[in-house]
């Protein structure tokens, strides 16, 4: 990482990187993104059935613009279709900055997964800030080190100029001490304050998963927008991904910690993960001092906050 | 958590509540630990096996005086023995005070582990600072939250008086920008920053454990030493405990994921964990640009830090 990508990626949240993947990379990945859309589309075999489940694929007229991404599909895929992903994993160009943004033993938490556009396609409303806090994925400067608890690499496989739609972001957002004012979070009154970077296919953009405020907004681009993300994670911080299938106490640890425990002691034995889509992590007391699960945890979260739940 | 609480818990990076056990709670964790320790040198069982396996515990003058903390052996103990542990694990005094510090969906990390003393034990090294910063213990106060990654809770189980010996912290040190002396960290010289709180069998102890500085002073008391102390976490973060078990890829990912990737990209397929005593989740890029996994990680860090090893 260059002094200045340091100082741009600090001040702003994102840093995008040009050239990373080769033409002929980036057409790799788009073969095989075909292969995808073909199989989720056309395939009747057992392999298929998997990976629309594992893929939770959605369309606009024909075209693939949303995928899942708890489950690694892409790397599954049968070979050659698998290896252009695997190549994205811990190429040198993504090592070296992951190193400095992330830490050292910086890990994949999520993804790959693939969002697309399409003319038509809606905002997606702009989420994450510095405010609220969350550990696991917010910003620190300290001593001349920093720290991003979660920085996500966007490829992009089709060229998106400025103003063509695609990531959208709030530069400086991960600093915020103020929550997103609503009119900001749905770009009906952005105060000026979003930015659209452009980016060409091969391009990688970095950012501040959680911490930098983002979204994307209509695709207005010749071409469909294809982009797959991998969201990285700090060695220490657990998100989504593997990390929801490794949560239940009973996979998490031996049968002998856990086995006749009652509901209240088994809460403090899930596993890390910032979103558990299960409420029995969550403890409360009531009146009388007694300790309960807290079923309304997760349910308030959702109308309180769409940033938590989306980790 | 009372406002003085906060106010010293923000100031300090540690809180005594005094009388969270009762005498008869006392009594039993007492009873369990005697238990626990006859097993262990006397047990010719499979039980007493697992139980040496899993405390791999150390003994001065037959006393017992440390276990280890990845396996959460006294939550293992036969009933009743276990009992005592388990209601330690969700005490209200303990659930309505984590909840702030570490946040709602706090977990337990590791422990609980056994920390005990004779006369004669040496000094434990103060460790743990606000300098390095370290993403998964660090203290933060943003908007009107607090956040402390780690929060230990030591239950004690005999008295410590202000000459005993027993844990001692440095007051502050949580958000020192600086990382601690030498003379500091051996208390050959601690400056006057040194604290040795005072506290009573029954009282609980949190502190911050790795943001704050702290150790355990020489014990002095002509009773043995005995606290058991259990390691928790925010919802989002991986330390040891069990967290160490499930870092291989193959117990994240399904095998479809993992197979025949090369040893660069099973780096970033690791589990989360700030301690994974392996060196296959560090990855290096030479001034080529070749990326590779970084071997000599851990043993550098051996020499440079303790904290980090130590988690």
């Amino acid at each position: 990482m260059t002094p200045n990508e340091r100082y741009y990626w600090d001040l702003v949240g994102h840093l995008v990187v040009p050239n990373v993947l080769t033409a002929s990379e980036v057409a790799a990945a788009n073969e095989a993104l075909d292969y995808l859309v073909d199989r989720l589309q056309n395939g009747t075999d057992e392999s298929s059935d998997l990976l629309r489940k594992h893929a939770q694929p959605r369309w606009i007229d024909g075209t693939l613009v949303w995928t899942d991404h708890t489950v690694p599909f892409l790397l599954m895929l049968p070979q050659p279709h698998c290896e252009p992903f695997r190549k994205m994993l811990a190429p040198p160009q993504i090592v070296r900055r992951l190193r400095a943004m992330c830490g050292e033993g910086f890990r994949l938490d999520g993804g790959p997964f693939f969002i697309g556009g399409a003319t038509g396609t809606e905002v997606h409303d702009l989420h994450g800030a510095g405010e609220p806090h969350k550990p696991y994925v917010a910003y620190a400067e300290q001593n001349g080190a920093s720290f991003t608890g979660a920085v996500t690499v966007s490829y992009a496989f089709s060229d998106a100029g400025a103003g063509e739609g695609g990531f959208a972001c709030v530069p400086g957002s991960h600093k915020s001490r103020y929550p997103i004012p609503p009119g900001l979070r749905t770009m009906d009154d952005d105060m000026g304050c979003v930015e659209n970077p452009s980016a060409k296919a091969g391009d990688a953009i970095f950012f501040m998963n959680g911490a930098q405020t983002h979204g994307a907004v209509p695709w207005r681009g010749v071409n469909a927008r294809r982009t797959v993300l991998f969201m990285y994670s700090a060695r220490s911080a657990a998100r989504q991904g593997a990390s929801r299938w490794c949560l239940d106490p009973d996979r998490y640890w031996d049968a002998d910690a856990v086995s006749g425990m009652t509901p209240e002691q088994r809460a403090v034995m899930y596993g890390p993960s910032s979103a558990p889509q299960t409420d029995g992590p969550y403890l409360d007391l009531d009146e009388d001092g007694v300790v309960k699960v807290d079923r309304d945890y997760l349910t308030s979260l959702e109308t309180a906050s769409d940033t938590f739940l989306r980790g | 958590m009372k406002p003085r609480e906060r106010y010293y818990w923000d100031l300090n990076g540690h809180l005594i509540v005094p009388d969270v056990l009762s005498p008869g709670e006392v009594a039993a964790a007492n009873e369990a630990l005697d238990h626990a320790d006859d097993h262990m040198r006397n047990g010719t069982d499979a039980y007493a096996e697992r139980l040496r396996e899993s405390a791999n515990a150390a003994w001065v003058d037959d006393t017992l005086v440390r276990t280890r903390p990845e396996a959460p052996f006294l939550l293992t103990l036969e009933p009743p023995h276990c009992e005592p542990f388990r209601r330690m694990l969700v005490h209200p005094e303990i659930v309505s005070r984590l909840r702030e510090m570490s946040g709602p969906g706090f977990r337990l990390d590791s422990g609980p582990v056994f920390i005990g003393g004779v006369d004669g034990t040496r000094l434990h090294k103060l460790h743990g600072s606000g300098e390095p910063h370290k993403p998964y213990v660090g203290y933060d106060t943003s908007g009107n939250g607090i956040f402390a990654g780690a929060a230990t809770v030591a239950y004690l189980l005999a008295d410590a008086g202000p000459d005993d010996g027993g844990y001692a912290c440095v007051p502050g040190s949580h958000k020192s920008r600086y990382p601690i002396p030498p003379g500091v960290r051996t208390t050959e010289n601690d400056m006057g920053c040194v604290a040795k709180p005072v506290v009573k069998a029954g009282d609980a102890l949190f502190f911050m454990d790795g943001a704050q500085t702290h150790g355990a002073l020489p014990w002095k008391a002509s009773h043995p030493r005995r606290t058991v102390l259990f390691k928790f976490h925010c919802r989002t973060s991986a330390r040891r405990g069990s967290a160490v078990w499930n870092l291989e890829p193959e117990m994240q990912w399904d095998t479809n994921v993992i197979e025949n990737m090369t040893p660069t990209q099973r780096s970033v397929m690791y589990g989360p964990s700030s301690s994974p005593q392996s060196d296959g989740p560090y990855l290096q890029v030479s001034d080529e640009g070749v990326v590779s996994v970084d071997h000599a990680y851990l043993p550098s860090l051996k020499t440079h830090s303790d904290t980090f090893v130590a988690g």
